[in-house]
């Protein structure tokens, strides 16, 4: 009788063939963290909460039980962990090359285009309107705004959409370049561009609170995210609360990516992340990165043809926010092209706006479709 | 699949609009600033 409790009690016993095929899946995210290098920050977290979603019997992610769900529902569902997120990537993110050169933003504008067209065609493959804006944002590249809008549109997705994200962002040096080399020519790849001016400190204090009032006046939805991603920047620029800057950076940032990341990785259990829309999902994601980045360098050139001053195409590939990443392959491939090109600090400015772009691409969807 | 239709339009072209409402703001930010720096010098 007790033996046979036991057996009752067995986690092994209750193994099913989807747990096991989620055991590979989160052993790949932990591998590819650990000797890859991909996205180690998140992926780590992600493929443990996997795993550890996927033991029988544990009931971690039990409604008003598990530990799992409490982080999730506290953390995710009551939108604190994104937010939280941004006021950290805001008190790291320097807008200087943005505001030396304002025209740039309008490539984080270009980016987005792609989000868009991403959406339209997962509406095509049958995916409901919510679905589809949270397949599209990840041509985004942006993790926490993935995140924040799966949890409020379709949340069955998150799991995958956000995986989806952080492995494309890894894989950025890889997807960008043949992009941009179809759309560019060596003589536009080599283009070299002046050096930006210098921005004074009244300029970056004021930067983060014109644009926390304009954007949110015009979209309300964007506030959670615009709001405390320009907040943390106001921390950093201000230089007068130092503590709360670094806060922010380090012990904060470090803190809610431990509880983002183990909280997005208990949402993948078998039931729903082994469904054939998760390919769809996973091949979705890399046509709108791909795509994006198409959008970002045509945008570019087609601003060169009103520029008097022109700006070397390949920056519009920056506009997708995968910060530093997507800056430093254009600047990789712009060295390639001439050596004496500079372009990490020009690819940054519209890195950040791209960040912005995709906050704000985001509020529009959560204006039309919440 | 119309509703699909509004949302990519309106998408589109509000990104873009509120990027060029920032344009503008920042463009404005940098001319007060400058004027207020030159005021300063002198």
């Amino acid at each position: 009788m007790i033996g046979s409790s036991f057996m009752q009690g067995l986690g092994l016993l209750h193994l099913s063939i989807g747990e096991v095929v989620m055991f590979v899946v989160a052993f790949v995210l932990i591998y590819l963290a650990i000797a890859k290098q991909f996205e180690p920050l998140l992926l780590l977290p992600i493929g443990f909460g996997i795993l550890l979603a996927n033991l029988p019997l544990t009931d971690l992610m039990k409604p008003n039980e598990g530990l799992l769900w409490r982080f999730y529902h506290y953390g995710i569902q009551w939108e604190v962990i994104p937010p939280l997120i941004f006021l950290g990537l805001g008190a790291m993110t320097d807008f200087g090359p943005l505001l030396s050169r304002p025209s740039l933003i309008f490539l984080g504008a270009g980016a987005q285009v792609g989000v868009y067209i991403t959406f339209f065609c997962a509406k095509l493959f049958g995916f409901t309107l919510p679905e589809a804006a949270t397949i599209g944002i990840i041509g985004g590249a942006d993790g926490p705004t993935t995140i924040y809008l799966a949890s409020k549109l379709a949340p069955g997705l998150l799991g995958s959409c956000a995986v989806a994200a952080y492995s494309y962002m890894a894989l950025v040096p890889i997807i960008q370049p043949p992009v941009i080399k179809l759309l560019t020519s060596e003589k536009e790849r080599s283009i070299v561009m002046k050096k930006s001016r210098k921005v004074s400190g009244l300029e970056r204090i004021l930067f983060p609170l014109v644009t926390t009032v304009v954007v949110i006046l015009l979209v309300p939805a964007s506030a959670p995210l615009m709001a405390m991603f320009m907040l943390g920047n106001l921390f950093r620029e201000s230089g007068v609360v130092e503590r709360l800057s670094s806060a922010a950076q380090n012990e904060l940032m470090n803190i809610v990516t431990i509880f983002l990341g183990i909280s997005v990785g208990a949402t993948m259990n078998a039931a729903t992340f082994l469904k054939p829309q998760v390919l769809f999902v996973f091949f979705l994601g890399l046509f709108a990165f791909a795509i994006s980045t198409a959008t970002g360098v045509l945008l570019a050139k087609a601003m060169n043809i009103f520029l008097s001053e022109k700006i070397n195409p390949m920056i519009g590939a920056a506009g997708v926010s995968a910060v530093p990443m997507s800056a430093r392959v254009v600047h990789k491939m712009g060295q390639e092209a001439n050596r004496k090109n500079y372009l990490l600090m020009h690819a940054m400015g519209p890195n950040i706006a791209g960040v912005i772009g995709t906050i704000v691409a985001a509020g529009i969807f959560l204006t039309f479709l919440k | 699949m119309s509703e699909a239709v509004l949302i990519f339009l309106n998408g589109v072209i509000g990104v873009f609009a509120v990027m060029c409402v920032l344009y503008g703001a920042l463009k404005l930010l940098g001319v007060v600033v400058n004027l207020e720096q030159k005021e300063t010098e002198q």
